[in-house]
């Protein structure tokens, strides 16, 4: 979840698709991540057009999407790129609440982090697309693995 | 350790009467709900007497009528449904009873939403399961068209003040009680057959191969398709066959649990956003779209799309047909089954028809990548696709 926040952010500076999608999201748009029962969570927030991430539990603004994964294997499914958004809504492994159009956005968005942070196998293995990709994949993925969190 | 491979959820609230000449043995159950002042909606009254003949039927069961809603407007708005609110509360009303089409259906579903959910604001009860149930308002609907799929479904889409369309996803909003009965169905002609079959009959294909498919609505789904395939010529030819529109709207409802469950796929999407930009009749958007969005996904749902020509074709053209065509041959029967359909009635069968230009695409797309049915579709839809289709049909 850690480095999933870290290629979001690392993605919403450098990918031209990314930065569209982040657009049509209105500003302070929270997003959050949560697994079940008491698990790890992770929240996006739009500030002036930005992407930033954070991984604490206390939330200032109730959030626009709220993503709860009913148990750890769901969670680690998707944040190890096993099973994309689509496929863990496919199988309930999350209960979403909240804005539909700003769910589906965000699950574009993460469309596009898949096809930088996942090799071509790992697309191919898992059924997921491979997108354009406007950013140097190794860029990204350097700045996944040792950049700054949550900015 | 739970395998996600087993693990399916299902969820359906709603008790059905499904009859001939069932509705006043349906509604004689009615009071034990509790129910004693119904607040009634529906359509226009002048052309149908089954609103009448509800209202008969539910008055000699001891409910009384306690105010009347006649939905005019073609899709649900919040001035509407403010002012249904109020009337509502001063008449004291304890259900809602629903008696129509589908514009009826879902604006009594956004009633009963507000209502349970007991807030002010749309935007409350906006978007997927933002709704929390604080008091219970019993919602009866009594579909009066054919092969209707929103009766069963937990989603409602509303216009708000700047005219946008909303969807709403909640428990909530399903009904609790259901009666289905083809001797109420009055309004009819070939049309309105044609748009509520076709309309059942793309969503229960995008349901049977959605990503989010599991057992219990793969059955119904085929059911569904059979159910269409065996009634539809037969209503066409005649209006009067209450079994063959009992059978229409049996798959309908089916359909109409299965979205809920199953959700749909990028035909629902496309035809939804082409209905809005170009204001077109959905079901006509959808007969446009069905046949491409079907070829589009063809390379990962052909198993699927193969067992589904059973429930089409029947036996004998099943087994004459080579196992790695079938698929192929769904398609080409469903497109000439509309082209038939449509031509005999005059219906538009390209995009240039319905008045979308090259400049409207763009916001087409924008519109279908909103939607979040393309989320279950069997293929990863991108936007170079949803071109890619939209041009093909122009």
């Amino acid at each position: 979840m850690y480095f999933f926040a870290k290629a979001v952010v690392c993605c919403s500076r450098y990918d031209e698709d990314f930065k569209k999608y982040v657009g049509m999201l209105p500003e302070r748009f929270v997003f959050r991540f949560r697994i079940l029962p008491d698990g790890a969570s992770m929240t996006l927030v739009k500030n002036n057009d930005r992407l930033s991430a954070s991984t604490g539990k206390e939330l200032l603004h109730k959030p626009d999407v709220d993503v709860c994964f009913k148990n750890v294997e769901g969670g680690f499914a998707f944040f190890s790129g096993r099973k994309s958004f689509a496929k863990c809504f496919a199988q309930s492994a999350f209960v979403i609440y909240g804005d539909v159009s700003g769910m589906m956005t965000v699950s574009h968005m993460f469309d596009i982090v898949g096809s930088y942070i996942l090799t071509k196998r790992m697309l191919r293995k898992y059924d997921r697309a491979l997108l354009p990709r406007d950013a140097g994949v190794h860029k990204v993925r350097f700045l996944t693995l040792f950049g700054r969190f949550g900015q | 350790m739970k395998n996600s491979g087993f693990y399916y959820e299902f969820y359906n609230p709603s008790k059905t009467v499904c009859g001939v000449n069932c509705l006043a043995g349906a509604v004689e159950r009615l009071p034990r709900l509790g129910l004693h002042n119904a607040f009634f909606v529906c359509d226009d009254i002048d052309k149908s007497t089954a609103v009448d003949e509800v209202r008969k039927a539910v008055n000699a069961v001891k409910i009384k009528t306690g105010a009347m809603y006649v939905i005019s407007e073609k899709a649900v708005c919040l001035d509407s449904l403010r002012e249904m609110r109020n009337v509502y509360r001063v008449n004291n009303c304890d259900c809602i009873i629903a008696c129509g089409d589908y514009k009826v259906i879902n604006t009594a579903k956004t009633l009963r939403l507000l209502l349970s959910a007991q807030v002010a604001r749309f935007e409350d009860v906006k978007g997927i399961n933002a709704a929390r149930k604080k008091t219970d308002i019993p919602l009866v609907v009594i579909p009066t068209s054919v092969g209707i799929s929103n009766v069963m479904t937990s989603s409602v889409s509303v216009k708000d003040d700047k005219g946008q369309t909303f969807e709403c996803l909640s428990p909530l909003a399903a009904p609790d009680y259901c009666i289905v009965d083809p001797t109420l169905t009055s309004v009819f002609d070939a049309p309105t057959t044609i748009a509520g079959a076709l309309e059942s009959f793309a969503k229960n294909v995008e349901e049977f191969v959605s990503k989010q498919a599991v057992t219990l609505t793969k059955c119904m789904n085929l059911i569904a398709i059979r159910e269409i395939r065996d009634n539809v010529f037969k209503v066409v030819n005649d209006p009067m066959d209450v079994h063959a529109v009992l059978g229409l709207q049996r798959a309908g409802l089916l359909a109409g649990i299965c979205y809920s469950n199953a959700s749909a796929g990028i035909t629902h999407a496309l035809a939804g956003a082409l209905s809005i930009v170009s204001g077109a009749e959905n079901y006509v958007c959808t007969g446009i779209v069905f046949a491409a969005c079907m070829r589009y996904n063809l390379d990962v749902a052909e198993r699927d799309y193969a067992q589904a020509l059973y429930y089409i074709v029947g036996d004998d053209k099943y087994a004459a047909t080579p196992a790695e065509d079938r698929a192929r041959t769904l398609i080409e029967t469903a497109e000439r089954l509309i082209k038939e359909l449509f031509e005999e009635n005059g219906l538009p069968m390209s995009l240039t028809q319905i008045n979308v230009k090259e400049e409207d695409l763009d916001r087409i797309v924008e519109e279908t990548m909103k939607s979040y049915t393309l989320v279950t579709n069997p293929k990863n839809v991108k936007k170079e696709d949803v071109y890619a289709i939209l041009r093909s049909v122009m």
